[in-house]
């Protein structure tokens, strides 16, 4: 039997979605893909573990949480800081969810890894305090706490009356 | 909120499509692979050892000098231990196996002892090599070892051992006795102070990564990295501010004020956009100002410089280089001395590869 026997499909089924997290995670389509692999080639080494039992989807979500922390703390990986100027094309009209879009990224990019971490989760896949406390392996308080961090933030870098 | 959830489904749209099933099986299959490898490599050594002792009983050969690999470790003696080199966990293939988490080390003068059970979790060494720090599951806390007398210190903080069961640092003074204990990702933090001579534990500021700890009342150094710069702050002083995003410090050098960190270039348009330039920067811990950039060479082929530790003497600071690509039949990490002013290296030991590795002064 193939070790890694149903590894494929699961993959086809559910990469997209977790390159989509991964994506918000780190803000770059390289570093999302390098993120990506690097847990889905982890999730592979158990899989037959995870055939018998367990939870392949909640494992790689955790790791690419702990992974993209990891990342940014440890390794020396510049995000990048997206620039409206660059982003908005000098004489091209944007509506207004184009530009709010443009500086949600600009403002992501200036979070700690960890603020970003708890507007993915908490915000973009729609976890409880409960739940993000888990998957990042810190209290309650400290996703209150960042979640309180990251929203001032994000509204201080936003166009007025975004995100209140 | 619902503008911000909107906002971040329609960034995280812009997500690329992938495919890396195929990517991921090729990986994880390297990875098992190369653990298959290194007990397949143990094995051959092991009969190859014994089939040269047969031969050697046949007929007289000329010497050759192997390496042996280590099959067996004495337990660490009370006391009369000389100074280590370095101290490692050896690999397993099953972390939950009992021997999988005991930590050996290996002396200058080549002996290899085995810590008990009660030292599982981390473990740092004093730079001269003379003192041991370990968690010890026993007392919950941090306990410190003279080797050669045999005298232990017991920290005057309790921990549980979930501290340590996430991103730690334990940074340990010269002699041993004064040491930051931190932790990141867990449920408590903590970023302490820890001075067992006077039995006080003292608050650290959250956020901040220990880099350097002196004796007695002595420096500490502290770090703290953003997006594109990094401040570092000698307490007591202001903090200063250097142009790199970095967490690769040496030790304070011993004129107090001296720190060295790893150069690096930072370009927008290469992937990935900061790397390591192979010199090593020395720089004011204290104010902010100019700053020394020197090429290391000497180091073995293929091997980059990747952390750094304490200082041999006022002008060179210890290297560890790595292999560009880590695998378990490569060649092994090595520690250097390096001349600050001329970025000369001399090679001191090698790293015994295959497992956790702990390198005497060490800032990781």
């Amino acid at each position: 039997m193939d070790r890694y026997e149903g590894f494929h499909e699961f993959v086809r089924a559910r990469q997209q979605s977790l390159m989509r997290t991964a994506y918000l995670l780190t803000g770059n389509p390289h570093l999302a893909e390098d993120l990506l692999q690097t847990v889905l080639t982890r999730v592979a080494s158990h899989w037959t573990k995870f055939t018998k039992s367990g939870n392949p989807e909640a494992y790689a979500r955790k790791a690419l949480v702990n992974q993209a922390l990891s990342w940014r703390r440890r390794k020396k990986i510049e995000l990048p800081e997206a620039e409206l100027s660059e982003l908005a094309e000098p004489g091209q009209p944007h509506d207004e969810a184009t530009v709010r879009r443009l500086a949600l990224r600009h403002a992501l990019a200036q979070l700690t890894p960890k603020q970003r971490a708890v507007i993915v989760l908490r915000f973009y896949e729609d976890r409880s305090e409960h739940e993000t406390a888990q998957l990042m392996g810190v209290s309650i308080g400290t996703v209150k706490s960042q979640t309180h961090y990251a929203l001032s933030k994000l509204r201080a870098l936003t166009p007025e009356e975004v995100y209140r | 909120m619902n503008t911000l959830r909107d906002d971040l489904h329609a960034l995280a749209e812009e997500a690329p499509a992938v495919d890396l099933a195929a990517q991921a099986v090729r990986g994880a299959r390297r990875r098992r692979a190369t653990r298959l490898a290194v007990v397949a490599a143990t094995v051959t050594c092991l009969i190859a050892a014994g089939g040269a002792v047969l031969l050697q009983q046949i007929r007289p050969a000329p010497p050759i000098v192997l390496t042996p690999p280590e099959t067996k470790a004495l337990p660490l003696p009370a006391k009369g231990v000389g100074p280590v080199e370095q101290a490692y966990r050896p690999e397993c293939r099953s972390a939950a196996k009992e021997s999988c988490r005991i930590w050996r080390i290996a002396t200058r003068e080549g002996d290899t002892y085995e810590l008990g059970k009660d030292a599982r979790g981390p473990l740092e060494v004093t730079a001269d090599g003379r003192r041991i720090a370990y968690y010890s599951s026993q007392h919950r806390t941090i306990v410190v070892r003279d080797l050669a007398s045999g005298r232990t210190w017991k920290a005057p903080l309790k921990q549980p051992a979930e501290d340590f069961a996430v991103e730690y640092a334990l940074r340990l003074s010269p002699n041993g006795l004064r040491f930051i204990v931190s932790g990141w990702g867990g449920r408590r933090q903590p970023n302490k102070l820890v001075d067992m001579e006077r039995g006080t534990v003292t608050d650290l500021k959250r956020g901040w990564w220990p880099v350097s700890v002196s004796d007695g009342s002595g420096s500490v150094v502290l770090a703290k990295p953003y997006d594109n710069s990094s401040q570092v702050w000698v307490l007591g002083h202001d903090p200063i501010t250097i142009p790199d995003f970095t967490y690769y410090y040496s030790a304070l050098a011993p004129d107090g004020r001296t720190l060295a960190r790893l150069g690096q270039t930072f370009d927008p348009d290469r992937e990935p956009m900061v790397q390591e330039d192979g010199s090593i920067v020395t720089f004011d811990a204290v104010q902010a100002g100019r700053e020394t950039r020197t090429p290391i060479s000497g180091l073995a082929e293929g091997h980059r410089p990747s952390r750094l530790g304490s200082w041999l003497n006022a002008t060179e600071v210890s290297v560890l280089a790595t292999p560009e690509r880590l695998s378990a039949d490569g060649p092994p990490s090595l520690v250097y001395a390096v001349d600050v002013r001329t970025g000369k290296s001399r090679e001191l030991f090698a790293l015994r590869t295959g497992g956790l590795n702990v390198v005497p002064g060490l800032v990781r």
